[in-house]
C-alpha cells in the first residue's frame, strides 16, 4: 500500500511519471495479484496470461480512475473480472458448462508440474471448484488472501453482512465435501 | 433492604451495564458470531497453502514482458522530420530558381542583342583603332591547309558579277591601287 495514495494516483495519471509510476505500482502488486488470479484459473500459464492483461487494462484505465474506492480494491476487481472472463470463455471454447470446466482443472492437478501439494491440498482445491464463481472468491480472499470484509466487499461490490454468510456457506459445504470423499 | 436488593439486581442487568462501559457493536454484530466461529473452528482443518508453484525467477521476468506490450508517451524531444524540414526550403529555391532562370535568360539575350546590334562598321571602326591586335599566325591556325583550296576560294564564294565588280572599282581611290601596284 502506498502511504499517500492520492499522490501516486496522480503521478499515474501524468504522462510525464506515468511509466516510472505504473512500474513502481507491478513491482508492489504484481505477486498479490497473480496468486489471486491463480487461485481462480488454476494453471500457472493462464494466470500469467490473465497477469498481463490485468496489468495491461489497469495501465489503460488509469487515467478514468476516479478513486471511488481504493486504488487496491479497483486493481483486485479488474483482476477478479479478467479471471472470471477468461475461465468462462475457456469454457465456452470446449462447450462445457464453467462448473465442468474447473472440475477438469482441478482434477489434472496431480500432473501439473506448477502444482507440489499434498493429498489434502488437492482434496482442498477439488472442494473449493464446486462452489459457485462467487463464493470461491470469497473464500479464496478470505481464507488464503486473509482479507478483510471490508475489503472484499468493496472489491466485489457486496455488503458485509452478505460476505459473511457467503463465506460461512462456502466453509460448510467444503468440509462436508471433505467428509464425503474420506 | 428491598431497596439494596432492587439496586444490586438493576446493576446485574445487561442494559444498565452498557451503558455504564459505553462500548457498542456494529448492527447485526451478534447476528453472525456463532457462523464465524464455526467456520473458523472448520477451517482449522484446511492446510493453509494452495500448492501452487512458480517456475523459479518468474516474477522478476513479469515486469520486462508487460513494458515490452505497453506504450509510453514519448518523451519530449523536438525533433524534425526531415520530410518538414524539406518542405520549408522548398518554397526558398523555387523562388532562387525562379530568379536564376530570369537571371541567366536576361543575360542570354542581352548578350545576343548586343552581339546582333553591332554594324559591320562598328566593327571596322574598332580594329582600325587597334582595339583587336590581329596576330596573322592565330588566324592561320584556326584554319586547316584542306579548308582552302583555290578552287573553293574561286568557285564557290565567287558570284559578284561584272557590275558590282566595277562599281567596286570606282569607290576606290586610284593613287591606292596604283600604291598598291607599285
Amino acid at each position: 500500500m502506498f502511504t499517500d495514495e492520492v499522490a501516486f494516483i496522480e503521478q499515474l495519471q501524468n504522462a510525464k511519471t506515468k511509466e516510472k509510476a505504473f512500474r513502481e505500482l507491478v513491482a508492489t502488486y504484481k505477486e498479490r495479484l497473480y496468486w489471486h488470479i491463480r487461485k481462480i484459473v488454476i494453471s500457472h500459464d493462464d494466470a500469467d496470461d490473465v497477469l498481463q492483461n490485468t496489468f495491461i487494462k489497469i495501465f489503460r484505465g488509469i487515467d478514468n480512475f476516479k478513486q471511488e474506492s481504493k486504488l487496491f480494491s479497483w486493481m483486485y476487481r479488474i483482476a477478479t473480472n479478467e479471471s472470471i472472463y477468461f475461465i468462462n470463455k475457456r469454457a465456452k471454447e470446449r462447450n462445457v458448462d464453467i462448473s465442468d470446466y474447473q472440475d477438469k482443472l482441478t482434477s489434472n492437478l496431480e500432473s501439473d508440474q506448477w502444482f507440489s501439494g499434498d493429498e489434502i491440498q488437492v482434496l482442498l482445491q477439488k472442494a473449493i471448484a464446486t462452489l459457485p464463481p462467487k463464493q470461491q472468491m470469497v473464500f479464496n480472499m478470505k481464507y488464503f488472501d486473509e482479507l478483510k470484509y471490508k475489503e472484499i466487499a468493496d472489491i466485489l461490490d457486496l455488503s458485509e453482512g452478505a460476505l459473511k454468510a457467503s463465506y460461512f456457506h462456502a466453509v460448510k459445504k467444503i468440509e462436508a465435501f471433505l467428509k464425503t470423499v474420506n | 433492604m428491598r431497596k439494596d436488593l432492587e439496586n444490586m439486581f438493576n446493576n446485574l442487568d445487561g442494559k444498565a451495564k452498557k451503558q455504564q462501559h459505553g462500548f457498542s457493536v456494529p448492527t447485526n454484530y451478534f447476528d453472525s458470531v456463532e457462523d464465524q466461529f464455526f467456520a473458523d473452528l472448520a477451517t482449522n482443518q484446511f492446510p493453509k497453502e494452495t500448492g501452487h508453484q512458480v517456475p523459479s525467477n518468474y516474477f522478476s521476468t513479469v515486469e520486462e514482458r508487460l513494458f515490452s506490450q505497453l506504450e509510453f508517451a514519448k518523451k519530449e524531444v523536438k525533433v524534425i522530420s526531415l520530410r518538414t524540414r524539406i518542405l520549408r526550403y522548398i518554397p526558398t529555391a523555387a523562388a532562387a530558381s525562379v530568379l536564376l532562370f530570369f537571371g541567366l535568360n536576361y543575360l542570354t539575350l542581352t548578350n545576343t542583342n548586343i552581339f546582333e546590334n553591332i554594324s559591320s562598321t562598328e566593327i571596322e571602326n574598332w580594329i582600325s583603332e587597334d582595339y583587336l591586335t590581329l596576330n596573322p599566325e592565330s588566324f592561320s591556325a584556326q584554319f586547316v591547309d584542306a579548308d582552302f583550296t583555290e578552287t573553293s576560294l574561286l568557285e564557290d564564294d565567287l558570284s559578284l558579277t561584272d557590275d558590282e565588280i566595277f562599281d567596286y572599282l570606282n569607290t576606290i581611290d586610284n593613287t591606292v591601287l596604283l600604291t598598291e601596284i607599285e
